[in-house]
């Protein structure tokens, strides 16, 4: 009888601490949704707003001004979104097929130089991007790339790569080359072997890789700005131009903008991560 | 398709300076299994990948038949291999793992259904072919990889210790699955452990490789009752010893004495000696051939005390049916000696622990190599 109640209380207790951890996890986790989602909630807020000064809380009149604004052509915005995303597709591309071969040889060959190369990898990772681009800028210069979209890719790829490369590497760390071994024995030729086997192997840390890239070239801007000059327009760069002339509903509606194709990378690769994931059980 | 004979011709590989394999000459004839056996990093799963096409060989020849396939890419070389590792595509179910090799080849969807149900078949694994690598259990997965190598009807056949991995009762029914395939498809096999007791399971032949150097090819009972070297004879579990020739002497009923450690004694040249006082050799003594004898009266005649060693009883396991002696010998070493109940017809038929006993050695179990 005692013992049972004794029991009783036990787990009751033991229940109490688990819901206290439990809010303590929730409580965390909403503190950081708040921290997330209260600016944006704010950026919707000031995208529609027409008159909205210091003391007020909210603002007083709304309009779609800004949207109209960001949607039309003499914005620029439009213009700027497809450049963008043109920018960051071709930089994307062009960092996982420099990374893949890369990563593979970095993760699982061994050869002379191989701790220095990995630290001539970190570099741009490392550098202050500012001084960088600035000794870039001037290379660029002699060799005509300046006020060129293909300057500009060049430039974006200089973080890309690094990010790509490294991130792939981890992926590729736990890569058994006895199957692609195998694949060989079975009548697969090099291509084969790389389509079928490797490949597939490495997809997860692929899309990853992929993911980074496309948001490192999304949201450069001093580089974009320094090698482009002003010819090569994308998205942060009159986003930064609608900041400074003061124009905070139509900065906020592109800042949403600028924004969403973020979520939908993080969404699209979170997916793939689950779907890749569940295949493989 | 016709078995073709596997030759391996004067064989050597290196990695950087270390000489890895060193003219390694085998054949295995046309649907014959061989089992290449020695201990890990002999050098067995390197001439293996040779034969494969996945290393190319420092020097020598790899013929298939008439042909020389030494430089045909691992491709193009048609042949089958099992690795210890299941080494399945993970992302891919039975059905496509198996029929990789056929989708390389180009071969038809029909054909291909119909062969990968025929190669599910021989490895008992009916009706799996939508099922992941992942859902398998590893004696499972080994099946399947069986399948795919055979599924491509290769040319060779050459299985790496596929079944170390497994658990002891797993592995004696793989043993016998892959003894059966083997012999319906009259495949040229290469099978490679370090397992003497699965070669010589599996296998009429055993290529005993150490260090880089095929050391002796023959039948299992062979090389287990004559090793051509002190090495094989280590390996298959004979005592091998230092010792020197007594006196140049004359070869009479094989007997040479020998002194060592043991002490004097007497047994047959299994290699040419030169044959004159103090010559260094090795003497290998076989455990199987040993018999325990209680220890004798002192009064006996040197002929009848040859190679009468004494001993203690170091440790007894008894099985019932057989028992298992170890003894110390004078020099510490130890010896494993296996009795069957009915095999020893001495006045006593057990012995204890720590008992002061003799061994008793015939000239035939004790081998004498030159140094």
């Amino acid at each position: 009888m005692t013992t049972t109640t004794t029991n009783q209380r036990a787990q009751r207790t033991t229940t109490r601490r688990f819901d206290i951890a439990n809010t303590g996890t929730i409580f965390t986790l909403a503190a950081l949704a708040c921290i997330t989602v209260i600016p944006i909630v704010f950026l919707v807020v000031a995208s529609f707003a027409r008159h909205w000064y210091f003391p007020a809380l909210a603002p007083r009149e709304f309009s779609t001004r800004a949207w109209e604004y960001v949607a039309s052509s003499s914005s620029g915005a439009t213009t700027a979104l497809w450049m963008s995303l043109a920018i960051a597709f071709i930089v994307t591309i062009l960092s996982v097929l420099i990374a893949l071969p890369a990563a593979r040889a970095l993760a699982l060959c061994e050869f002379k130089g191989k701790r220095i190369l990995v630290f001539l990898l970190m570099l741009p990772v490392i550098a202050p991007p500012l001084a960088a681009t600035m000794g870039v800028h001037h290379l660029f210069l002699r060799l005509d790339l300046t006020d060129s979209l293909a300057g500009v890719v060049l430039v974006h790829l200089i973080p890309c790569v690094p990010y790509a490369t490294l991130m792939l590497a981890s992926s590729f760390a736990n890569f058994d080359t006895d199957i692609e071994a195998q694949a060989r024995t079975l009548g697969a030729n090099a291509f084969d072997v790389w389509r079928y086997v490797t490949l597939p192997a490495a997809a997860p840390g692929l899309a990853v890789a992929a993911a980074f890239a496309f948001l490192i070239s999304w949201s450069q801007y001093l580089t974009t700005l320094f090698i482009g000059g002003n010819q090569v327009v994308t998205l942060p760069l009159i986003l930064i131009g609608f900041q400074r002339a003061g124009d905070e509903a139509t900065t906020s509606a592109l800042s949403l903008v600028f924004l969403l194709p973020t979520l939908l990378v993080f969404i699209v690769v979170a997916r793939f991560i689950k779907r890749d994931a569940s295949k493989s059980i | 398709m016709t078995a073709l004979t596997l030759r391996l011709q004067n064989i050597a590989a290196a990695y950087g300076a270390q000489l890895v394999l060193e003219d390694v000459t085998l054949d295995v004839r046309a649907g014959e299994l061989v089992a290449l056996l020695g201990r890990s990093g002999c050098g067995k799963t390197t001439l293996l990948k040779i034969v494969a096409g996945l290393l190319p060989p420092t020097r020598g020849e790899v013929f298939f038949g008439q042909e020389n396939f030494t430089h045909v890419p691992a491709a193009r070389r048609g042949v089958g291999v099992v690795f210890q590792k299941p080494l399945l595509f993970p992302y891919l179910n039975v059905f496509d793992n198996i029929a990789f090799g056929l989708k390389m080849r180009g071969i038809a969807k029909s054909e291909t259904r119909m062969r990968v149900a025929e190669a599910l078949h021989a490895v008992q694994l009916e009706g799996y072919e939508s099922r992941r690598a992942a859902e398998l259990s590893g004696g499972q997965e080994q099946r399947i990889a069986l399948a795919r190598a055979l599924v491509t009807r290769p040319r060779v056949l050459l299985l790496d210790e596929p079944f170390s991995a497994l658990d002891a009762s797993l592995r004696i029914e793989m043993r016998s699955l892959v003894s059966r395939l083997q012999r319906e498809l009259h495949i040229t096999t290469l099978f490679v452990t370090h397992d003497q007791h699965e070669a010589a399971t599996l296998a009429a032949r055993i290529a005993f490789l150490d260090d880089g150097r095929l050391l002796q090819t023959g039948a299992p009972r062979d090389l287990y009752l004559t090793p051509a070297t002190p090495a094989v004879a280590h390996f298959f579990g004979w005592l091998v010893i230092e010792g020197k020739l007594c006196a140049t002497q004359s070869v009479t009923d094989n007997g040479i004495r020998c002194d060592t450690a043991l002490g004097r004694l007497t047994g047959t040249p299994r290699s040419p000696l030169a044959n004159h006082k103090d010559e260094s050799v090795w003497l290998a003594i076989h455990p199987a051939q040993v018999r325990i004898v209680t220890a004798p009266e002192r009064s006996l005649t040197d002929d009848a005390t040859e190679n009468l060693l004494p001993a203690t009883i170091e440790a007894v396991v008894d099985f019932g049916a057989r028992v298992t002696y170890t003894v110390r010998l004078r020099s510490n070493d130890l010896l494993t000696i296996d009795l069957s109940r009915d095999a020893h017809h001495e006045a006593r038929t057990t012995f204890d622990m720590d008992e002061n006993i003799c061994v008793s050695l015939p000239r035939e179990a004790v081998l004498i190599f030159h140094k």
